[in-house]
């Protein structure tokens, strides 16, 4: 044990963790150069297209110093606010982690949160100073921010380059020398604590686990302790680029367990694998069940793919447990399915994984968080569609879930995000100078508002140069109103939304604009109205079609435009008809992009 | 029956909202027409059965080539090609080329049909779109050509454009109608992608065209050619009875057509190929004698497609039975659909023809798109 150490990475998305990581895999041997295509550890199209990790992963690298050989056991960490649950549980199975801060950019709010859970962890941080080798690095100025937020002494932090490879060796170095070995006992009962799992079709559900005591061994009977169920130990083994059987996974390692699971839901992460028959006498601590944030309907476009989607969605279930959904109905959208995500880039990953796993093309409607109503009878009830909320006469108060949000950026950005916060509903809780130049700004809003375009503004009145972060503190009461869309006078109940009272007309004239822009001219006139009630709060007319001809039907032109009409024609059938109009997959998610 | 299309890809200037392919250097133009004289010598055994009827000169701009290198390259061509005795042979000419001597020229190497690319009567409006020619030089080009004893001359006109009033485009149409020209093809304006037009739309420097002022002086056009008894026949395409452009009509009709030139379109009743549409690229190929060309075999349904598209812009409009021939049962797959247009007032049935009327012009596309096949998915 005392030759294992066990560490993660913390970094901001695009800081250069993955390209550092994969020079790690390399300069151990673990893969070699022609094996080693860019990221290896991101290995679902989609984290590779989008630059960041979604899902965790673990991978060992035997390393040899001063005659030694040492076990490092990498465990990758989701680089994003959705999954911060996740990250927790990456990081309480190790003893350390590097800090690797992008020399030209400096700390973000993502690190820094992600920092203060493994500070808390009572994790061994290396700072690393990583892309040196750019020309708009500023090694003195990121230096003085680390040193100021970790209390460590300048010459802790190692320069390294991920593109260079400079200072990598330093890095294995120091990983041996700092991080302390993993300490467990090996005699005591099974006790391992789960920090991800993986669907694969053909071994079903295969859990990723450290070991904190006892072992774990090829054949044993099992119980994952908050779940409550036993399995047998099928395989057991440890993390290579691919997977290594072995016979068994000792206390302080990082290893893997197939047990013929199905379904990923029954493989939580932060849950404790136990001996069945011996167990360890407390489960580890910090597990929850995953809970969905953000929700929204997704409807098939052709309504007769509904039993195809519910297909589609069920096989996503079965390798992403925080995906939620159950069935319901609209009547602008017929059938589909309302559902939960842990946040806006989850639901994004859904959507487009379904598009590209699945070949569904589907409508998203206009998400929103979850609300608790209280009704004038006592009843409560859970609001996850705007149709469910109680009509106003039956309602005695509504909450909302709000959050504390920390966004770091440069002094010359404070006013504008100030108010930007405020417009959002926020309160300053906290301002604090990290450096002379950053600060940091706690706010409480509703979490409601993070979903609408926030991020995008965020970035667009700072030039790039905020980052944010944020956690859950609970529900609270607010004034909040349902507004509904009407198209010609027939309400669409797909493009409904719970918003704030005060921010009804406002909203209610920008969705009215941008529905305008979205939906296409059509044969006859379109009224599009927005309505809280019974009361018409804003109103836009969209004007006939006047023409649809093309000018020129030539020799050249005639295969063009036929190609050309035929696409027009099948996207016509992507379009939704509500009453007479037909809308498009776009409007319904209109209210995201009301300042484009 | 087949057409010969030749693409002369070479022009002064760069019209800001052409997207054919031209290229503005002239250096490589004799160096062209031999190439263009290569494909067709390659051709020559594929299209030996057919009998030419109709020769068409476009681009680019034709009027470039010099009168004694145009005449002995016809002469080339029809000796590599078998042509009818009566044929149509139209030239694509700018205003700013035309002149008695030229005219002459063309005319006794065998053109009989110029097609005259005025635009527009207008000197800040071809500023506008930055055109190579004066308004005066139309008129003079339109005069010169009508007394050279030239059998037939086309007008190009471009309406629906912000600097064009409705009060212009009136006299624009009628100053046409009564020039003697037999013949106008009116296009409404287009923002086409790739064009300097779409790009400064795209900047906010130049407006989009305006869909309402186009619809309005599609009807103009529609009122002033009546009045002028002449024939609406294609949506874009209106003639003195009995001056129908034989050779564009070849293209909806689907008689067999051979293009030569880079860019060029060609179909043989089966297939349709294109050229490569680079010059460079096209002279390569002329060089090494291997012609590659793109082509698409067209299936029955992408046949039936073409047929709804190209037929329900002509006066005739779509003969039922002919899309029967292609997919039976059309016409009651699409009953709800024709029945639709008719009630709507866009289209009559006559005779077994599905014909749009004076409002239905205005939407051929969407009407043509409702009737078309499109698979799932």
């Amino acid at each position: 044990m005392e030759h294992i150490r066990n560490f993660c990475i913390i970094a901001h998305i695009d800081h250069g963790k993955s390209t550092l990581a994969d020079r790690l895999l390399e300069y151990t041997h673990t893969v070699d150069k022609r094996q080693l295509q860019a990221q290896v550890l991101d290995d679902m199209d989609l984290e590779r297209e989008r630059g960041i990790t979604i899902k965790s992963h673990a991978i060992q690298m035997g390393y040899k110093l001063e005659g030694q050989d040492y076990i490092l056991n990498l465990i990758d960490t989701p680089g994003h606010v959705d999954f911060s649950y996740e990250v927790s549980r990456s990081i309480a199975a190790c003893e350390g982690a590097l800090l690797v801060v992008d020399a030209s950019q400096g700390i973000e709010a993502q690190t820094i949160s992600n920092l203060f859970m493994a500070i808390e962890h009572g994790l061994t941080i290396i700072p690393v100073l990583n892309k040196i080798d750019l020309p708009s690095a500023m090694p003195e100025e990121v230096s003085d921010q680390i040193v100021e937020l970790l209390g460590c002494k300048r010459e802790e932090i190692l320069a390294a380059s991920g593109k260079t490879g400079m200072g990598v060796h330093e890095i294995l170095r120091a990983i041996v020398d700092r991080v302390p070995a993993p300490k467990g006992d090996p005699n005591a009962p099974t006790k391992a604590l789960i920090f991800d799992s993986v669907f694969n079709p053909f071994r079903g559900i295969i859990a990723y686990y450290r070991v904190l005591d006892g072992s774990i061994r090829k054949g044993q009977h099992v119980r994952f302790m908050n779940t409550n169920r036993d399995y047998l130990a099928d395989e057991v083994g440890i993390l290579k680029l691919e997977m290594m059987p072995r016979k068994e996974v000792k206390a302080g390692d990082v290893g893997y367990i197939i047990s013929g699971i199905k379904e990923a839901k029954e493989v939580e992460v932060g849950d404790t694998i136990t001996d069945h028959l011996h167990p360890t006498a407390e489960a580890i601590k910090g597990f929850e069940h995953v809970k969905p944030m953000v929700f929204a309907g997704i409807y098939p476009v052709d309504t007769e793919d509904f039993e195809e989607l519910r297909e589609a969605m069920l096989k996503l279930q079965l390798n992403d447990a925080s995906l939620v959904f159950e069935p319901e109905s609209s009547a602008a959208l017929g059938f589909g399915f309302r559902c939960g995500f842990l946040g806006m880039l989850h639901m994004e990953i859904i959507q487009e994984r379904l598009e590209r796993e699945f070949n569904m093309t589907v409508i998203t409607t206009v998400p929103n968080v979850s609300y608790i109503a209280y009704t004038s009878k006592g009843e409560v009830v859970m609001v996850n569609n705007p149709s469910d909320l109680p009509p106003v006469e039956k309602t005695d108060y509504v909450e909302e879930p709000f959050i504390q949000a920390s966004v770091i950026t440069k002094g010359e950005f404070v006013g504008s995000i100030m108010s930007l916060c405020m417009e959002k509903r926020g309160v300053l809780k906290n301002q604090v100078y990290l450096t002379s130049d950053r600060v940091e700004l706690t706010f409480e809003m509703p979490l409601a508002e993070i979903v609408f375009d926030f991020y995008d503004k965020l970035k667009s009145i700072s030039k790039g140069y905020a980052s944010f972060d944020y956690f859950p503190i609970g529900y609270r009461e607010s004034t909040l109103v349902k507004m509904d869309i009407m198209l010609n006078a027939k309400p669409v109940d797909a493009l409904s939304a719970i918003i704030h009272r005060d921010n009804a007309f406002d909203l209610g004239k920008k969705i009215c604009k941008k529905l305008r822009e979205l939906i296409p001219r059509q044969q006859f006139e379109i009224a599009i109205q927005a309505a809280v009630g019974a009361k018409i709060i804003a109103r836009e007319t969209l004007s006939a079609l006047r023409k649809d001809v093309t000018a020129k039907c030539y020799g050249g032109d005639i295969s063009r435009k036929r190609k050309l009409l035929e696409k027009q024609k099948a996207g016509k059938k992507r379009m939704r008809q509500v009453g007479n109009v037909e809308i498009p997959q776009s409007a319904f998610m209109a209210v995201l992009k009301l300042d484009e | 029956m087949a057409g010969l299309y030749i693409h002369i890809p070479f022009c002064r200037k760069a019209c800001f909202y052409c997207n054919f392919h031209f290229s503005v250097n002239q250096q490589g133009l004799s160096d062209m027409l031999e190439g263009i004289l290569l494909e067709a010598e390659a051709e020559a055994d594929v299209w030996s059965a057919q009998e030419f009827s109709s020769l068409y000169l476009g681009g680019g701009t034709p009027s470039l080539i010099p009168p004694d290198v145009l005449s002995q390259f016809l002469d080339a061509i029809r000796s590599r090609l078998n042509f009818a005795a009566q044929g149509e042979f139209t030239l694509e000419a700018n205003p700013d080329d035309v002149t008695k001597e030229l005219a002459s020229a063309w005319l006794a190497s065998g053109i009989n049909r110029i097609s005259l690319g005025i635009q527009s009567f207008s000197e800040e409006e071809l500023r506008w779109m930055n055109r190579a020619h004066t308004a005066e030089q139309s008129e003079a080009a339109l005069n010169t050509l009508l007394d050279s004893g030239i059998h037939s001359v086309n007008v190009d006109l471009i309406y629906g454009s912000p600097l064009l009033s409705d009060r212009a485009w009136t006299d624009s149409l009628r100053r046409v109608f009564h020039s003697g020209a037999d013949h106008l093809s009116a296009y409404a304006l287009t923002l086409e992608t790739e064009t300097p037009y779409k790009k400064l739309v795209q900047q906010g420097k130049y407006p989009a065209p305006d869909e309402d002022l186009q619809a309005r002086q599609f009807d103009i056009l529609m009122a002033e050619a009546a009045a002028a008894g002449w024939e609406h026949y294609e949506i874009s395409n209106l003639c003195k009875p009995g001056f129908r452009a034989r050779h564009n009509s070849a293209y909806w009709y689907h008689l067999p057509y051979l293009g030569l030139g880079p860019s060029a379109h060609s179909y043989d009743g089966r297939r349709r190929m294109w050229n490569v549409a680079d010059n460079k690229l096209y002279m390569e190929q002329a060089r090494q004698g291997v012609w590659s060309r793109m082509d698409e075999v067209l299936d029955l349904p992408t046949r039936l497609n073409e047929l709804v598209m190209t037929r329900i812009r002509l006066a005739e409009g779509l003969v039922l039975e002919e899309a029967e021939q292609l997919q039976p049962g059309f016409s009651a797959r699409h009953n709800t659909e024709l029945q639709a247009f008719q009630q709507r007032g866009w289209a009559v049935l006559e005779g077994g023809a599905f014909r749009l009327t004076a409002q239905g012009r205005h939407f051929a596309d969407a009407v043509a798109a409702a009737l078309m096949q499109v698979e799932e998915g």
